[in-house]
């Protein structure tokens, strides 16, 4: 017995001492351990411990189960009823919720407004600062309104609804609902068509008649993320639809019946109305038409132009005769007159020639006693006197001629006739003209009184007419009253209940995606990680024992049972394998849940981390480490004990040499040095170690590169997204008050700014698709104008430089979206507008994209699909140059038509931090892959150090330099690294692919390409360990003596 | 090719006496046509001797450098790192001729090996002073170490350390390509009687072929000394026997100075000189005057 005990001190002393005297190999052995189990136990548990903080957070808060939202509304009757008659619900409350649209520190934002009563079970608030509301102008706001917009408890609120008593409402504190688990918070008809936040006031404070939603628990709490708990929900879901009609109906049917007897007294005093309009206007009409029969007889009567003409015919034909004569008989006058004129021209002419004969001769008579005449003696005068008096007495006598031969009785006669011609003609003119003029003025009277009168009726047709415009304006209006009536008639009595389970809320369904990524991460990096640790630890296991062969032989000599020399091994790989795990379960169960959770909660707003002990995966963590090493003692062990003690003692025969297939081949053979020669000899001698060394460095290589893949995927996102596919750097939304023509002229004025280079009109609208249990938010954008939408948006084929053009007959899908939905070129799906509408759309292209769900198409085609013509509710424009943003949206808002601007670059920003975060998990997962090749390359190096002891020492004194000893050994670490390298290289590839499709969240598309520089940095770090490596197997080579290592130790 | 067994080597230090004696046929000619030298025959064969061999081995007698060719001196080595501490070697001095035939004698852990690998730059001493071929080894540098083990040094173990993965042929033209004046790896191997076994893997010889090996790759460099720890500690008496042979054929003919390591007594007789090791001391140095040949031993 005492000996026994003495043994197994000194066993045990041995077994301390072992470990001391090779600390180096126990805690390599160790670190393996740990990595490999944290890894894996840290992975493992993450998701679960996610799942778990928000499951205990939705019992906490007593989430609902089922949301039920009618536009008709619910009474408590109603609520009763449901909850008797639907097994598995167990509590049903009532509730007010109202999307309001209010200027909050000069933005204009949708709020989304829950009524709060202290008797509510469900839905509870978590209070993160101050208190909860109890006086109808009391509110309390989520978190982020408050990092956003800048507000604090004790500022108000204006909620600009008349829907509430007190619109003005006091902020008192921050809380968190469980029913906004995600920062997408839904969306809206209003605005942008996104709820911005979400806030609380007193249930008291709604002005409404009825709850406008519901929520119900059910009995028997299921885990919330178990497939068990989805088809109860389903199941209630359903059964409660059913009884839906019923219930609402029932409630709803006095309100029916009034409904209906409304338009039933609208109907009826509209037809009388019709029927008193109409004969008024029957009787007006038959006066009109009288009135017009007798206009009609009275211009029969008046008279023409030819038939004044006729009836005054005979009097003018007289006038004419008359006329005539008189015209003869001044003919004959004249003519007489002229000649009568003709002879006393004549006459007086002659008259006057002998005037100025007499004259003359007066004159010459007169001269007798002149001068001239006297001195002449008066002969010529005589004569001259004579001459003249004789041509005096001729004109004298000519002119007694002539008046004797002028007769002025034809001309009495003429003139005679000619006056009675005249006075003729003068009374039958007379005669006609008065007539004539009798008649005109007769027949004008007529006209203009008839003139009159129709002018008059005339009148009172229009009057007429305008009457029955306004009368059928009326009747109309009337019927349109009457219509909507009926319409809400119909919609009262189809009235739907819109029934939402957990998974329809966004944040819910996202967050249990969200963390099936992380379990799904969890089942392969773990695995690899420590499949490399599981091999290292064979090896080095195996090593250990290989060593202590002769030990083990001795002890076996000595009398020792194989299962005390087992033992040793045994609690040696036990204590390096307990010690290793409890570190790695340790730190990994406390690190990775962190690090996942503080990425996610860059997108979900979550309670605090709740960390659980994951009993199953740290023990199956610990089990397997355990199990693998101690398994690998034991077998190694098994095959060493097997032999005989003698055999064992003595040198173990070194591994023949052996011809390798490259020798075959002289030509090159015979080219290579001996230390080629050697390395290449060796190399293919211990295969086992050359595989494990490449597949443990293509391992940790592939793992890299494909981390460095993965980050390069979501760091490329923004980028990608904010450069190569949007090209715009502002989105403006209008007012819903806008009109069409401001619309227009407020584009003129944006575009008209300096610092904007184009703009571009759009309508964009939130749609929702879906496919089985998952819905995702689309914007459904609607380009008002094709050419100047390619300076906003490139609408592209992946990866290509094809783009591609919007066309009147289907739509441009996102990437994401269609694969998400399953859908390539060609295919029809279906979308849900906010009003509940479904469309099915043809899917033509399906466009590059990178963030978020887009569905492009053309206003025709929204027109034929939907029946109504666009509205361009958003103005989109691309900017050049600097400019301070706050002076530029001042700019832009100038005349106070938009409700909100989005500034790319902040939404860029906003990424870039997302993508920061997971930055850090890449970090963690490319360092433990670092140190796990460096661990593997130093495990491997040593090893094939210690199984070449004897021959480093040979050709140590052989005079091999330090540096030809070093190259001897260390050329072929070089070349095992550099194949690993290779095979990393390439497996990184499919690795790549694997963890990009298994991270990707929906909302984004990782690119699956790998940079080149991920490749260098991933030879790099591996080379940098690989040196590293190599100055530590240095330091081991150098000390490898000569001596110990040729003999057998005496 | 005579072989004069009346020589027996000099028989005391300063020993001329062959010189001077008439009936010894060492300064005839030898009747040997071809002028090749061929250091060894196989097993069976005996050596010959040379003329320049008789002047290597004459001149330094004639110079009197014989005695400085190894010298120990008050060396000791320590190992201290245990509780009490242990002198492997304690105070040893002795001296080595060029050219002899040195056999150290002892039982295990008597300090043979650890005056060996002191000898041979393989280990370092704690005091005293080691001069091998003028070059003062205590004092060497591990670099400078480096360069006498790979210049002047052969080594020849008990498992004769062959590599492995490297065939016959190979083994020894890896170390032909360390030195400067390498002998020709194929005539050396050719001489030890391994021509048939050139491209064979240590694994696939003998352990005489692969002791045979061994010696080759020792003296392919053509060292001044020929260190040997047990050589025939893993052999059958025959094929001992025969290593045996041909380390002292080497020893003679090439003037090659040989210090072979053993435990067995027997052996002792084929040497110069013998030195006996008891707990790291010096017991004894016998000079041989008159070495049995090999062939005449028996153990």
């Amino acid at each position: 017995m005492v000996k026994e005990k003495k043994i197994t001190k000194t066993f045990f002393k041995e077994i301390i001492a072992t470990i001391k005297k090779n600390i180096k190999k126990f805690v390599s052995l160790v670190c393996i351990i740990f990595l490999g189990v944290g890894f894996f136990a840290g992975m493992k548990s993450s998701s679960p411990d996610m799942r778990d903080t928000v499951s205990d957070y939705f019992s906490r808060t007593n989430f609902m189960d089922i949301k039920i939202v009618s536009s008709n509304g619910f009474n408590d009757k109603i609520l009763n009823s449901l909850k008797e008659e639907v097994d598995e619900i167990d509590t049903i409350e009532g509730g007010y919720e109202l999307d309001v649209a209010t200027t909050l520190k000069n933005t204009e934002l949708a709020i989304a407004v829950y009524g709060y009563d202290e008797n509510n079970v469900i839905n509870k608030l978590e209070v993160i600062d101050g208190r909860l509301p109890y006086k109808d102008n009391e509110c309390v706001v989520e978190e982020s309104l408050f990092h956003d917009i800048g507000y604090d408890i004790g500022d108000v609120i204006n909620l600009n609804n008349s829907n509430f008593k007190e619109e003005r409402v006091t902020i008192v504190g921050i809380i968190r609902s469980p029913l906004y688990l995600s920062t997408d918070k839904g969306t809206t008809s209003l605005l942008s068509g996104r709820i911005d936040y979400y806030m609380y006031v007193v249930a008291n404070n709604f002005n409404l008649e009825a709850y406008d939603v519901a929520y119900v628990k059910f009995k028997n709490n299921d885990n919330t993320f178990s497939s068990s708990y989805q088809t109860k929900a389903y199941n209630t879901k359903n059964a409660i639809k059913n009884k839906s009609k019923e219930l609402s109906s029932e409630y709803l049917s006095d309100k029916i019946n009034e409904a209906q007897k409304e338009i039933d007294d609208m109907e009826a005093e509209y037809n009388s109305q019709y029927n008193e309009a109409q004969s008024q206007l029957d009787s007006a009409e038959s006066q009109i038409s009288n009135a017009e029969e007798q206009l009609n007889t009275g211009y029969n009567q008046v008279k023409t132009e030819e038939q004044i003409e006729a009836y005054l015919s005979d009097l003018k034909s007289a006038l004419d005769v008359a006329k005539t004569q008189l015209d003869l008989a001044k003919k004959a006058l004249d003519s007489a007159n002229s000649e009568y004129s003709q002879a006393n021209d004549e006459i007086s002419t002659k008259k006057k020639e002998l005037q100025s004969i007499i004259d003359t001769y007066t004159k010459l008579y007169n001269d007798k006693n002149c001068d001239s005449v006297l001195s002449s003696g008066r002969i010529l005068w005589r004569l001259t006197c004579t001459l003249y008096k004789n041509t005096i007495d001729s004109y004298q006598t000519q002119l007694d001629a002539l008046s004797v031969s002028v007769d002025s009785s034809a001309l009495t006669q003429a003139q005679k006739v000619y006056n009675l011609a005249y006075s003729n003609y003068t009374t039958i003119l007379a005669q006609y003209q008065t007539a004539s003029t009798t008649i005109r003025n007769e027949n004008a009277k007529l006209k203009s009184t008839l003139d009159e009168q129709k002018a008059l009726l005339d009148e009172k047709k229009e009057e007429l007419e305008a009457e029955k415009t306004r009368v059928t304006g009326e009747l109309q209006t009337f019927r349109n009253k009457i219509d909507d009536a009926k319409d809400q008639l119909n919609l009262l009595k189809n009235s739907d209940w819109y029934i939402y389970t957990r998974s329809d809320n966004s944040g819910y369904s996202q967050y249990y995606d969200d963390v099936n990524r992380i379990s799904n991460l969890a089942k392969i990096f773990p695995i690899i990680f420590f499949l490399v640790a599981v091999l290292m630890t064979l090896t080095t296991i195996s090593r250990m024992i290989e060593e202590d062969r002769t030990q083990i032989g001795t002890l076996k000599a000595l009398g020792f049972k194989n299962g005390q020399i087992l033992s040793k091994y045994i609690i040696y790989t036990t204590t390096a394998s307990i010690i290793g795990s409890i570190i790695g379960i340790t730190i990994g169960l406390i690190l990775f849940p962190i690090i996942f959770y503080k990425i996610y909660s860059m997108m979900y707003m979550l309670p605090e981390l709740k960390l659980s002990f994951n009993l199953f995966y740290s023990m199956a963590g610990l089990l397997i480490a355990l199990t693998s090493t101690v398994l690998t003692a034991v077998l190694a062990c098994k095959s060493t004990l097997k032999e005989a003690p003698a055999k064992l003692m003595k040198r173990k025969v070194a591994k023949p040499g052996k011809k390798m297939l490259l020798e075959y081949i002289p030509f090159i053979w015979n080219r290579f040095s001996f230390n080629r020669k050697i390395t290449f000899r060796n190399l293919f001698r211990y295969k086992k170690r050359l595989i494990m060394t490449v597949v443990g460095v293509a391992g940790c290589v592939s793992l890299i590169i494909a981390s460095f893949s993965l980050r390069d995927a979501v760091s490329n996102i923004v980028p990608d997204q904010y450069s190569n596919i949007f090209s715009m750097d502002v989105q403006l939304f209008y007012k819903d008050s806008v009109d069409r023509n401001t619309i227009l002229t407020e584009q003129e004025y944006v575009s008209s700014l300096p610092e904007v280079k184009n703009s571009s009109l759009a309508h964009i609208e939130n749609v929702t698709m879906s496919l089985s249990t998952k819905t995702y938010t689309v914007y459904l954008v609607v380009p008002h104008d094709n050419d100047s939408f390619t300076n906003m948006v490139k609408l592209k084929k992946s990866a290509s430089d094809e783009e591609y053009n919007l066309s009147d007959d289907g739509v441009i899908l996102s990437q994401k979206l269609a694969k998400l939905l399953n859908l390539s070129e060609g295919d029809k799906f279906s979308f849900i507008d906010n009003n509940g509408d479904e469309y099915v759309v043809r899917v033509n292209n399906i466009t590059e994209n990178y963030v978020e769900h887009y569905m492009y198409m053309t206003p025709e085609y929204y027109y034929n699909l939907t029946g109504t013509n666009v509205r361009n509710n958003t103005l989109l424009i691309d900017t050049d140059g600097d400019y301070d943003e706050s002076e530029f949206s001042r700019k832009l808002n100038k005349n106070n038509n938009f409700s909100s601007m989005i500034f790319l670059s902040i939404a860029q920003e906003t990424y870039n931090e997302i993508m920061q975060n997971l930055n850090v998990v890449i970090i963690v997962i490319i360092i433990s892959a670092g140190l796990l090749a460096f661990v593997v390359l130093y495990n491997l190096a040593s090893i094939n150090i210690s199984e070449r002891k004897s021959e480093i020492a040979t050709i140590k004194v052989l005079g091999f330099r330090k540096k030809e000893v070093d190259i001897y050994i260390k050329h072929e670490m070089k070349i095992l690294t550099l194949m690993g390298l290779i095979f990393g290289i390439i497996l990184s590839k499919f690795l790549a692919k694997i963890i990009i499709n298994t991270c990707e969240v929906d909302s984004l598309m990782f690119k699956n390409t790998i940079e080149w520089t991920s490749y260098v940095v991933a030879i790099v770090i591996t080379l940098l360990f690989a040196t590293v490596v190599d100055l530590l197997i240095g330091k081991d080579l150098d000390n490898i003596k000569m001596m110990d290592n040729l003999k057998v130790k005496e | 090719m005579n072989f004069n067994s009346n020589y027996n080597g000099p028989q005391k230090e300063n020993d001329f006496s062959m010189l001077n004696d008439k009936n010894n046929n060492l300064f005839d000619e030898p009747k040997n046509d071809n002028n090749i030298e061929t250091l060894f025959l196989s097993d069976e064969s005996t050596p010959a001797m040379t003329n320049n061999i008789i002047q290597e081995s004459v001149l330094p007698l004639l110079n009197n450098k014989l005695d400085n060719f190894i010298i120990f001196k008050n060396v000791s080595k320590i190992y201290s790192d245990e509780s009490t501490p242990v002198y492997a070697l304690d105070n040893v001095s002795f001296e080595i001729s060029q050219g002899e035939l040195v056999v150290m004698l002892g039982p295990s852990g008597a300090g043979k090996s650890t005056a060996l690998n002191a000898l041979g730059g393989m280990d370092t001493v704690s005091s005293g002073t080691i001069i091998v071929d003028g070059v003062e080894v205590s004092k060497c540098s591990l670099n400078e170490l480096t360069e006498f083990r790979r210049n002047k040094i052969g080594f020849i173990f008990q498992f004769y350390n062959l590599i492995q993965n490297l065939t016959t042929i190979e083994n020894v033209k890896l170390v032909a390509e360390l030195c400067k004046n390498p002998l020709n790896s194929e005539e050396i191997l050719k001489k030890v009687g391994l021509d048939n076994r050139l491209n064979n893997f240590p694994s696939q010889l003998s352990g005489g072929e692969q002791q045979r090996a061994s010696v080759a790759r020792a003296l392919v460099k053509n060292p001044k000394v020929l260190l040997c720890d047990e050589p025939t500690g893993a052999l059958d008496y025959k094929t001992g026997k025969q290593i045996l042979q041909l380390l002292y054929d080497t020893c003679r003919n090439n003037h090659i100075t040989v210090i072979i390591i053993t435990h067995n007594t027997l052996i002792a007789p084929i040497a110069d000189k013998v030195i006996s090791f008891k707990s790291g001391k010096i017991t004894s140095v016998k000079i041989n005057p008159k070495p049995t040949p090999v062939g005449e031993i028996e153990w």
